[in-house]
């Protein structure tokens, strides 16, 4: 049977329903876990969590293939056309749930933000990787959280993580994918707590939090400028009007940041230094955006110097670290600067600096690895280093190299974080790699696979790790944008390479090289069936393979050591085939690479980068990979001891991370710490003491008067008495009139009066040109009284109607019963049509 | 004006109900409490269910610019005071949210609530009349009874059913409020006066009042007295200070009325007077206006991390959103006030449910104190999900309410073009600087702020080992709890998801506010002394030209290359790219 899904797809490419299905049923998946979960019991839970994630890839796999069928269709279209036949049309295909809300662009315009989900051949790949990863992820939890109390709880947050994070991969704006993007935070938050009785955890949870709400901010002020400036949220939009003259120019204003500091500020007008200083701050509106955004992807993706959540995010569980703190979450940063890629390229300043952040966190992390001693602290630090690489990619115009590291690292780096997971789960959770060893004697299965992924990670030629590293570094070295960095962003990659090299092997080799039993495993001691330790077991018991549990998550493992020693062809280099990997290719019609458009010798300049750097990325694994040999497994470790006493200060160091989050607690916590102390002193104390000094003066005084209170209720009722029949007296004697107008058509007027008065009414023109716009000299005196003077008198009623076409004078001359007059006047506005009227007018 | 004889008192309707409703509580027998407590809380869905009939014809493009729903008959001709009421789209969800949150206010509070169940119903129905009364009234003397008019009812709910403190916290509550409105009082009889001298007639109408213009200085003094008055109630920083002492002494019901909507009547009165009426002042003090709202943003922030009473911290975090809320007023630009608007609402909800929340823990421990608690999610799952989602809300996730209202004021600050600098002045010649981008930088401080503490009491309260005994059998959310948070739970992502069904609403008022209140500015810088505007003579206050100038919420003019609204879904154009 044959059925053409992609011409049944490709029909409407724009209301493609699966779309609105893939988001929609992991958050369907979490809503009846989080509520009903508990009632499930294991089983349901997990069949709905993850026939929910299943389902979701299965219909990625469709979407996807529908995504190459309308490829497909517009190459051919274009080949009919004629045009652009180096230039492949960019694919997409869309659903549109429904419109969000109406955001500002800048003073002026409006954009509708929409929730509409687009594949496109970046978020088609993105969108396999998350959910086939993350399908794969649930598997194994079901194993590895079978002891847990909270397996509803924790398949509904996974479920939710899926949710929020496929809405940031097929977000058609900046503001959905913004959805996204706090959405995988708030998973990511309540999935490091996930133990919250354990505080530590709890606080690494909100750590992460509140380090990436420090990205967020920077991503919305970001968005506020390239939404101002480029005149969309949309990147579709976006990326047309990058095309058009007006909004670059609009990017490319100055901010006029440093002449405004100068300008305005008092003080640095006085110094000429200050003057000089200042005035050299200046960058065009596009730069400052990009560089915002680039702050909230640093928050993400766990760059320096907003790394710090990501290590302590490990409190969480395994599988966990692998899908949302390795695999996808973490590359998000990536993923948005390979969508804003058209913007990116156009800034060469903010692309170095990228590129620069990228190789030093690639480095700084490499340095801490090399001394961490568990599992999963090796393995964060190495994924903080590995995300460098990707920046440094991006940072030097490769963004599909940088994706493509994105792609291979999500396979590589699961496997580890799960076999680590494993291995845990076998040792009783001990994951110090110096109490393990000789692991591979008990947990081949698990070795075999982290052996694998190792080799990709550290780039053993033909891996996937190989290829897509190798890719990042040549483009390095040939940056024809910046040459200079190009060449110090190789240099430190090239070192993180190495020291990548030697990290993981040492993890391996400690971990699972020696001889005999585990090194926490005491041969003496008696085994004890009644300990139980998170519900796995004996402590003191050998690590073994045996079990449901065990083959679930072997089976998971060997997928993904699978997948990370094939993937690498899909990113075949330049050299060797003469063409651009499959993957680039697929994905250049989406990012942007300042390769594009270069002349002939331009590129073949930078394609004569491409062996040298093949070679020297060889030679880095070759010495980081051979020392580890020879040190841990030659020399059993000895000359990394004496290392470490030789340099006791420094080795401390680089074990305490180098002391980055004390840095921040001494300054950025205890500065914020002291000013919220502050503010709530000065409230207590300062403002309400004077409130209260107010409070207690009013009362002072009051005592000063508190004598006229006498009490004597016939003094206060004579004194209101008198009062009362003053007023009265005055009221009748004296009359008084005014006039009122109800506005309408016909105007109402309206004498107010009293008892027993008569009235006259009267209307006349106003003085035409007053000399102000006083009613004393708009509709003065002497013209009342001359217009009263042939007024009728009138009944005692107290109302006329006047139909006004332009401004009158209008005055009521009242007679009270003793026969005193008063006058009252009025300036009467003729009224404009009632909205009713209005109504029918247009 | 409205067609329809059943609707045509319906505000009247809103506002006397309650108070009628209120007075008859009174002499209900005290022997049924059943009878009472439902008496009240059918009252107040009765209620509820007649303010829905407000809706009706709110997104008619024409008529949802102007006021609807018009009363305008006199009251005392001889001062001009008439009852004039009408709602627009700056009031009209307030006015909802009054007959929203009145009836689950009263009926979460039935539990705590157990003695004097009678005076408390008649109080908070008092005070119910009094608040719609406010939002709908369209005479200043009207408007000002109203405003007074609900202390008096607040007062009673703390100073009667409120805490230890509770008599010092009232007194602060009324005089801190008074003081301020005194000053607006003086403001509203100057310019009823100035009104007399020039057409010799008495009125406190607002559609006449806005007619009149003034000498700068003479508008900068009576915007002045209005803004004190609006600034204590929000609360404003520095005058913020009675709010977390009325907030900590109030019950529970009075605290959630007093944070959802009784600090609306501020932002409202900001909104509607102080800019309505007096532009040219609210365009020289705009941006400081916008400055202090900042300061307010993060100081209530950081003194909310501060707090160890939880009543105090949710005090304080209001302290900071409303400061959001008077940054997207007085950025004046359109998406800035629909934002606060929107925000209004949002923290209405949002803060309503947070009080709810800490009254849950209050009733059971009868403590306030965070360092009480810890590890409650073991014993009450339930709650802690619930706060945790409110949580969010409040400190703006997107997809919850909170985040449309702070992402519109934020980036309707950014590009304010009315947010201006002037410096380097020669006579009236100066540098000018756009300083919306600093103020929404100032204001994302107050984002990442918001995560800090609420995260940091949400980790404390829930979150770690279960130290304290007393807590280890709390039981988790009763019926009559959960009947209280689950509309507001459905209000959270209600407005979060799906905000245009609010703002289509909102933004047609908005659009008028604004075109008035540029067309106004750009009057009376024409114009000098105390005069009556020409601009308005042919026009009733709320029909406008047809273009609006500066005014983002309308199609832009032709020579902006910018998208406009799509009314039509353009899906098709946009899918398929290059084909």
């Amino acid at each position: 049977m044959n059925i053409d899904l992609g011409k049944l797809i490709a029909a409407t490419p724009d209301h493609y329903n699966v779309l609105g299905w893939i988001v929609l049923l992991p958050l369907l998946g979490a809503i009846l876990n989080g509520l009903f979960g508990r009632r499930f019991g294991r089983q349901g839970v997990h069949i709905a969590a993850i026939s929910a994630v299943g389902a979701s890839f299965a219909l990625s796999l469709l979407a996807f293939f529908a995504l190459q069928r309308t490829g497909a269709h517009l190459v051919a279209e274009a080949a009919v056309e004629g045009a652009g036949h180096h230039h492949h049309p960019l694919a997409q295909i869309s659903f549109h749930a429904w419109d969000w809300f109406i955001a500002p662009l800048g003073p002026t315009a409006v954009e509708m933000i929409r929730v509409r989900y687009v594949v496109d051949p970046l978020s088609g790949v993105m969108l396999l990787v998350v959910t086939g990863v993350g399908t794969l992820i649930h598997v194994y939890s079901t194993a590895y959280m079978s002891h847990d109390e909270g397996y509803a709880r924790f398949f509904a947050y996974l479920n939710l993580f899926v949710f929020a994070m496929l809405n940031l991969i097929l977000g058609d704006s900046l503001v959905t994918m913004f959805l996204g993007w706090e959405g995988v935070g708030l998973a990511s938050y309540l999935l490091i707590g996930f133990w919250y009785t354990n505080n530590a955890y709890a606080s690494a949870g909100r750590k992460a939090f509140i380090v990436n709400r420090i990205g967020d901010a920077g991503l919305i002020l970001g968005m506020s400028i390239l939404s101002w400036k480029g005149g969309s949220y949309q990147f579709e939009t976006l990326r047309h009007h990058l095309a058009d003259e007006t909004f670059l120019t609009a990017l490319n204003q100055h901010t006029g940041f440093g002449a405004f500091l100068v300008d305005a500020l008092p003080f640095v007008s006085h110094s000429e230094r200050l003057t000089a200083l200042l005035g050299q701050i200046d960058f065009t509106w596009g730069g400052a955006a990009c560089m915002l955004l680039f702050v909230g992807a640093c928050g993400k993706s766990a760059q320096f110097p907003l790394y710090v959540w990501l290590p302590d995010a490990m409190a969480g569980p395994t599988p966990v670290s692998a899908l949302i703190h390795a695999a996808t979450m973490v590359t998000a940063g990536i993923y948005l600067l390979c969508r804003l890629s058209f913007v990116y390229t156009q800034y060469s300043t903010v692309m170095n600096i990228i590129a620069l952040v990228g190789a030093f966190t690639a480095l700084f992390a490499a340095t801490i690895a090399v001394a961490q001693v568990e599992l999963k602290k090796i393995l964060a630090y190495s994924t903080v280093s590995q995300l460098g690489f990707m920046f440094m990619g991006c940072g030097v115009g490769a963004f599909s190299a940088g994706f493509f590291h994105v792609f291979t690292h999500a396979f590589f780096k699961a496997c580890l974080f799960l076999g680590a997971g494993a291995v845990m789960h076998a040792c009783g959770d001990r994951q110090d790699i110096r109490q393990l060893g000789n692991l591979r004697k008990y947990l081949p299965n698990i070795g075999l696979a982290m052996g694998v992924a190792t080799l990709a990670i550290i780039g053993t030629p033909f891996t996937s790790g190989f290829f897509s590293k190798d890719e990042i570094l040549f483009r390095a070295l040939s940056n024809p944008m910046s040459p200079t960095v190009g060449k110090i962003v190789f240099g430190m990659g090239i070192t993180a390479a190495t020291l990548t090299s030697f990290y993981m092997c040492r993890m391996l080799f400690v971990a699972f090289g020696g001889e005999g039993t585990p090194r926490y495993h005491d041969p003496n001691k008696v085994a004890d069936p009644h300990a139980d330790h998170h519900g796995h077991g004996d402590p003191n018991a050998l690590p073994s393979e045996h079990g449901f549990d065990a083959k679930v998550m072997n089976g998971v493992l060997y997928v993904l050591a699978a997948m990370a020693l094939l993937v690498g062809p899909l990113g075949l280099p330049h050299a060797w085939t003469h063409q651009e990997g499959v993957l680039p290719q697929f994905l250049e019609p989406a990012v942007s690479d300042i390769l594009t458009g270069r002349s002939e010798e331009v590129l073949a300049h930078v394609h004569s980068f491409e062996w040298p750097a093949m070679f020297a990325g060889f030679c880095s694994w070759a010495i980081g990979t051979g020392l580890a040999y020879w040190i841990y497994i030659v020399q059993k470790g000895k000359p990394a001891a004496d290392l470490a006493a030789a340099f006791p200060g420094l080795y401390a160091l680089v074990v305490d991370k180098w002391r980055i989050d004390e840095l921040y607690d001494a300054t950025v916590v205890r500065f914020v710490r002291f000013a919220a102390t502050a503010a709530a002193g000065i409230d207590k104390y300062l403002i309400d003491g004077l409130v209260n000094l107010v409070g207690n003066v009013t009362m002072g005084l009051g005592r000063l008067v508190k004598p006229v209170q006498t009490g004597a209720i016939q003094v206060y009722g004579a004194a209101i008495g008198v009062g009362t029949l003053a007023l009265v007296l005055w009221a009748t004697l004296m009359p008084s009139v005014s006039v009122a107008y109800r506005p309408g058509s016909p105007v109402a007027l309206e004498a107010s009066g009293g008892p027993g008065y008569t009235y006259r009414w009267a209307f006349y023109d106003p003085d035409p040109s007053p000399t102000a716009n006083q009613i004393e000299l708009r509709c003065p005196m002497n013209r009342a009284v001359d217009a009263l003077a042939h007024a009728p008198a009138a009944t005692p009623e107290t109302r006329r109607d006047e139909t006004l076409g332009e401004p009158r004078c209008a005055v009521v001359e009242a007679t009270n019963a003793f026969g005193r007059r008063a006058l009252g006047r009025a300036f009467v506005l003729p009224q404009g049509p009632q909205p009713t009227a209005n109504q029918d007018r247009r | 004006m409205d067609p329809n004889s059943s609707t045509r008192h319906l505000l009247s309707v809103l506002i006397w109900f309650p108070a009628i409703a209120g007075l008859l509580a009174l002499f209900l027998p005290r022997q049924a409490p059943k009878l009472l407590r439902g008496y009240a809380v059918g009252a107040g869905l009765f209620l509820f269910g007649q303010s829905l009939q407000l809706l009706a014809g709110s997104t008619d493009p024409q008529r949802a610019r102007g006021f609807r729903f018009v009363e305008n008959v006199e009251w005392i001709p001889a001062f001009g005071i008439r009852y004039h009421v009408g709602l627009d789209g700056l009031s009209l969800w307030l006015v909802i949210l009054t007959t929203f949150l009145t009836p689950l206010t009263l009926y979460v509070s039935f539990g705590a609530i157990r003695n004097r169940q009678k005076e408390f119903i008649a109080a908070m129905l008092f005070l119910q009349s009094a608040m719609i009364g406010s939002f709908v009234s369209l005479d200043m003397f009207l408007f000002y009874t109203f405003w007074e008019l609900m202390l008096v009812p607040m007062f009673l709910l703390i100073g009667v059913f409120g805490g230890k403190n509770s008599v010092y916290a009232a007194v602060k509550f009324f005089l801190y409020t008074f003081a301020g409105s005194v000053f607006m009082l003086l403001a509203i009889l100057y310019m009823v006066a100035r009104y007399k001298d020039l057409t010799g007639h008495y009125s406190f109408d607002y559609a006449d009042l806005m007619r009149l213009g003034f000498p700068p200085g003479t508008e900068r003094l009576l915007f002045a007295a209005f803004t004190l008055a609006f600034a204590i109630k929000v609360p404003m920083w520095p005058v913020h200070t009675w709010l977390p002492d009325a907030h900590t002494e109030a019950p529970t019901g009075g605290s959630m009325i007093l944070a959802a909507i009784l600090l609306k009547m501020g932002t409202y009165g900001f909104l509607r007077f102080s800019l309505g009426f007096f532009p040219l002042a609210g365009h020289w003090i705009g941006p400081t206006v916008a400055l202090i709202a900042c300061v307010g943003i993060i100081w209530g922030a950081l003194a909310a991390w501060r707090q160890y009473d939880f009543k105090r911290l949710v005090a304080y975090s209001s302290v900071s959103h409303l400061g959001f809320v008077m940054l997207g007023l007085a950025s004046r630009s359109p998406s800035g006030i629909s934002g606060a608007i929107l925000q209004m609402i949002n923290h209405g909800v949002s803060t309503g449910a947070l009080f709810l929340l800490v009254g849950v823990i209050y009733d059971r421990r009868h403590t306030r104190d965070v360092a009480e608690f810890g590890g409650l999610a073991k014993v009450m799952p339930w709650y802690a999900a619930i706060f945790v989602l409110v949580t969010m809300s409040s400190i703006g996730l997107p997809g919850t309410n909170g985040f449309i209202g702070e992402f519109l004021i934020i980036t309707g600050t950014f590009g304010a073009d009315l947010l201006r600098w002037s410096y380097h002045c020669i006579g009236t010649d100066c540098e000018v600087a756009q300083v919306g981008p600093w103020y929404a930088l100032l204001a994302v401080f107050g984002v990442i702020l918001g995560a800090v503490y609420m995260l940091d009491v949400t980790q404390k309260v829930f979150f770690g080992e279960q130290t304290n005994p007393k807590n280890r059998s709390l039981p988790d959310l009763t019926a009559r709890e959960w009947t209280g948070l689950v509309p507001l739970v459905v209000s959270i992502f209600a407005l979060g998801l799906f905000p245009m069904y609010f703002r289509d609403r909102i933004d047609p008022s908005v659009r008028a506010f604004v075109s008035v209140y540029n067309t106004k500015r750009e009057a009376l810088r024409e114009e000098g002394g105390t005069h009556l505007a020409p601009w308005l003579l042919n026009e009733s206050v709320t029909a406008l030209p047809e273009h609006d100038p500066g005014n983002g919420l309308v199609a832009p003019s032709e020579g902006a290359p910018h998208a406009a609204r799509d009314t039509q879904p353009q899906a098709g154009a946009l899918a398929v790219r290059g084909g």
